[in-house]
């Protein structure tokens, strides 16, 4: 397997921020690897009452693969999102994979409260939850953004508001509303 | 694209939520004018604003329990 050095992925990650669209790609995969990893090794463990922060998990990817000399706090947020995104797939895929799809089979324990805060235990349904952040983004495709970042990623309203190029009054006006379509979305949900 | 719909809905939402509690109803009720269906569109997602703080999961698995 091809590796790439910390230098090299941090190369691609401030060429992302500059605009170049083409690192994302290049990058994208990296970082998935890496992530993909970590969260099979965290999740795997099967401890009961096993809790994760996907945004300590990010973090680690992020020290693991980026020289953090050489990038400004705007590289980090831009890092982070990008992050948000592939993490949610996993952990839906994962969810899928371990057959937690049954509504209610005491799987995922996910607080909207505070995204920082964002712990994954077994029992979360990722899949509902995955299903109602799609159908938002279907109404609002920057809202579904905003909780992708903050929720799966651990992303501050001000990073958010960095990569979104937004204000933070307008992250927080979207955060806030945000949550209460999806409680809503999930409560639809599991009323069918 | 955001619907005009939903924008609609979402400043009137925003704005609600800037009232007393106790105000939020007659407010609401004024601003839509007769828009029912409006109404109970801001109304059903303000009904979820003392549970944004509750663990997600609550809901999610609320209907196997």
């Amino acid at each position: 397997m091809q590796t790439h050095s910390p230098k090299e992925i941090t190369r691609l990650l401030v060429a992302w921020g500059d605009g170049d669209q083409s690192a994302l790609e290049e990058l994208a995969p990296l970082v998935h690897a890496e992530l993909h990893r970590l969260a099979h090794h965290y999740m795997g463990r099967e401890r009961p009452g096993h809790t994760l922060q996907t945004s300590a998990l990010v973090n680690e990817a992020y020290i693991r693969l980026i020289d953090w000399k050489d990038v400004r706090w705007q590289n980090r947020a831009h890092f982070f999102a990008v992050s948000a995104q592939l993490m949610r797939r996993i952990l839906v895929d994962f969810a899928r994979d371990r057959q937690y799809l049954k509504r209610g089979g005491g799987a995922l324990q996910v607080s909207l409260a505070e995204a920082a805060a964002f712990t994954v235990e077994r029992g979360t349904d990722f899949v509902a939850l995955d299903e109602a952040l799609t159908a938002l983004a279907e109404v609002d495709p920057r809202k579904g953004e905003v909780v992708e970042m903050r929720f799966f990623g651990g992303l501050s309203i001000e990073e958010v508001a960095e990569v979104l190029k937004i204000s933070k009054e307008t992250v927080m006006r979207d955060w806030r509303l945000a949550k209460v379509w999806l409680l809503r979305e999930l409560g639809r949900e599991a009323a069918q | 694209v955001k619907s005009e719909r939903w924008q609609q809905v979402e400043r009137l939402y925003h704005s609600t939520l800037e009232k007393e509690v106790g105000e939020r109803p007659a407010f609401l009720a004024e601003a839509c004018s007769g828009d029912e269906e409006l109404r109970r569109e801001v109304e059903s997602l303000l009904d979820y604003e003392d549970q944004a703080e509750e663990p997600l999961a609550k809901l999610a698995n609320g209907v196997a329990s």
